[in-house]
């Protein structure tokens, strides 16, 4: 992808969310809009002066200033981290069905499988040690309301 | 009863079994809570509150506020080992903390956090002792327009002590802020919440901090085989981290401001530990000596954010007990925890009940050395994750997340909120962007925007020359102008810098 696309990714994501925000907000008092008026000129001249930054030299490589930036390549490297926020959007939303123990157990297997795991003695340990001792934290020490299995159950 | 008196009385009601046995199991709930991504300090507090009922006022409050101070310490570890804040105050500290892990040298990192954590927290309640009296005047001087440029402050400070691009954390910022207008205001109109009602109380803060900051990290590092390098994974010492716990005295200047200015900010209802870390680490980076080193692996910047963030909570406390302003959630708690117990805060409580608040802090103090001892332990013990493979780690911080980000108020929706905010964090990581700004301008518009609005109700068509009317938020608005203007100012220098180095290299 060339770096000045890179580059416009996030304010177009930016431009996006004001454009939400001001569909749905419009209609408002002036004072109620006061605020948001003066962030959305400070993000639109922003990001205009990205825009301009990004245009003027487009094959300047983006600085992410991150130190763990990861070079890998290939279909799986680049999905692989988006597994993180895909895999659980299922699971929780079916999680009132099947019950929030086996859906974060399906949840924990299915990224170490992602991941990259191979050892059986984990998938059978890391659920056992650390999962459901975590699960029953959140339910009965902390009373979090989490789905119950179907049929009884935790 | 006189003052000395009182301090003779509370340290030696603290130095009982039974409140030292609850100081050591607050102090390790606390550090756990604090070191857990999904678990904060209102939620351990909310949590054990019910069981101080049938514990004195004093052993009750001093239990409770174990956990709250040292939940601070524990969201240190992880911010340094794992570039993942347990809790929001904790962010700044990852900037340089989890560099110095890349370098291989997180024991140096973790002791620094540990000693400097202790020293502002000793002086803050220390201080507390002699000048809690008088506090009052100073805190209600602040009023709409210097909460209003503190809350913006509190974002600006982020762009000027950025290594990166400036205006893009300033967008980060701006859009942080937007978003966190979202919801109820106090005209009763609903804001750009499209009638869904999990908005109408704005953002959550807790889903968009995981999602931001855990969530996108886990995602930056699942390629990875291990948290960092396996050559420099070998760090996990623990004489080096004892004997870094005495680092912050070789920067004493750096130690002290930090520690007054978190103390300061800590009066201030609802500023937070947040902004005094943010704001510290700022200052410390314009009086180093090294300021380049900044964000790239400064013990220094960690002792900075660590030391006001600390202090920060003596502050809030003081505040909570002398005005009855509770500053943030977990105070609040506390708040109705002396309620539970027939105690009522405000500023008669320290003359009405003495003993009692000179017990508090003395308990507080007390419990410094206590959180050291715990802390070194979670630091050693803590390590060893970086040593866990990420095909291990990075399900078990996401069954935390989510459960961490549900817990809140039992609903999906913030779960779903959690996952987007990670997506988002992890795109602005790839590109330069400053997660830290938008979690900040989320947690900052609520008191930007009410104090906004109370402005317009206070002061009407003028609203504006408040801002030069009051010697106080004058002198606000001129360091928010100078720290943006030299935030600027000093990333056009490094680009210009960075140019001519480029041009005179293609020359040769």
């Amino acid at each position: 992808m060339p770096p000045w696309i890179k580059e416009l990714i996030v304010p177009m994501l930016m431009l996006a969310g004001v454009g939400a925000y001001w569909f749905d907000a419009a209609s408002l008092s002036s004072i109620a809009l006061a605020f948001p008026t003066a962030l959305t000129v400070v993000i639109l001249v922003s990001v205009a002066i990205i825009a301009f930054q990004a245009l003027r030299a487009p094959n300047k490589e983006v600085a992410t200033g991150h130190p763990q930036t990861d070079e890998a390549t290939g279909v799986a490297a680049v999905l692989r981290p988006w597994s993180l926020v895909l895999l659980p959007l299922p699971l929780i939303f079916f999680w009132r069905e099947i019950g929030a123990l086996p859906a974060l157990m399906i949840l924990a297997i299915g990224l170490m499988l992602v991941l990259g795991a191979r050892r059986r003695r984990w998938f059978l340990l890391l659920p056992a040690l650390l999962i459901v001792p975590t699960y029953l934290l959140f339910k009965f020490v902390l009373y979090v309301r989490l789905p119950e299995m179907p049929f009884g159950g935790v | 009863m006189d003052i000395f008196g009182n301090i003779q009385t509370g340290f030696a009601t603290v130095f009982g079994l039974e409140p030292i046995l609850l100081m050591i199991l607050g102090t390790s709930i606390g550090i756990v809570v604090g070191a857990t991504p999904g678990l904060s300090s209102g939620m351990a507090v909310a949590v054990l509150l019910p069981v101080t009922f049938t514990m004195s006022p004093l052993n009750g409050i001093i239990f409770l506020i174990s956990i709250y101070i040292s939940v601070t310490y524990g969201g240190a570890l992880t911010a340094i080992l794992l570039n993942t804040p347990g809790a929001p105050e904790n962010t700044v500290t990852a900037l340089d903390g989890f560099a110095l892990t890349q370098q291989g040298r997180s024991a140096e990192a973790l002791g620094m956090a540990i000693g400097a954590s202790a020293v502002g927290g000793l002086v803050s309640y220390t201080i507390m002792l002699g000048a809690i009296g008088s506090v009052a005047a100073i805190a209600l001087k602040f009023g709409a327009p210097e909460l209003f440029l503190i809350a913006i402050a509190g974002v600006a400070i982020l762009g000027a002590v950025s290594s990166g691009s400036v205006i893009k954390t300033i967008a980060s910022g701006a859009f942080g802020l937007l978003v966190g207008t979202i919801g109820i205001i106090p005209t009763g109109e609903w804001r750009a919440t499209f009638s869904n009602p999990y908005l109408a109380e704005s953002v959550p803060v807790v889903p968009v901090l995981i999602g931001m900051f855990v969530v996108s990290e886990l995602m930056m590092i699942a390629n990875r085989e291990f948290v960092v390098d396996a050559e420099i994974k070998g760090q996990r010492n623990f004489g080096v981290i004892v004997r870094s716990l005495v680092l912050p005295l070789r920067h004493p200047v750096n130690l002290i401001r930090s520690t007054f200015l978190g103390m300061g900010i800590g009066l201030i209802p609802a500023a937070g530990a947040t902004l005094a870390a943010f704001s510290s680490y700022s200052l410390a980076r314009r009086s180093s000596r090294q300021p380049d080193e900044y964000g790239k692996g400064s013990l220094e910047g960690v002792g900075a954010a660590e030391s006001a963030n600390n202090a920060c909570s003596g502050g809030a406390i003081m505040t909570t007990l002398v005005l009855g302003v509770p500053g943030s959630v977990t105070t609040a708690i506390l708040l109705g925890a002396l309620t539970m117990h027939g105690l009522q805060a405000g500023p008669n409580f320290v003359a009405q009940q003495g003993p009692l608040v000179y017990g508090i802090i003395c308990a507080a103090i007390v419990s410094q050395a206590i959180m050291i001892v715990a802390a070194v332990g979670g630091a050693y013990g803590l390590s060893g994750a970086i040593s866990v493979p990420t095909r291990l780690l990075i399900p078990v911080l996401m069954i935390f997340s989510t459960l961490g980000a549900f817990a809140l108020r039992n609903s999906e929706f913030d779960v779903y909120l959690m996952l987007a905010a990670g997506a988002f964090g992890f795109v602005m990581k790839k590109t330069g962007y400053s997660p830290a700004a938008v979690v900040m301008g989320v947690i900052l518009a609520s008191i930007a925007d009410n104090e906004l609005i109370r402005m317009f109700q206070l002061f009407g068509d003028e609203w504006y020359l408040a801002f030069v009317r009051r010697p106080l938020a004058a002198s606000l608005l001129a360091l928010l102008v100078a720290t943006l203007a030299y935030g600027i100012g000093r990333n056009f220098l490094v680009r210009r810098r960075v140019a001519q180095t480029a041009s005179g290299q293609r020359a040769l």
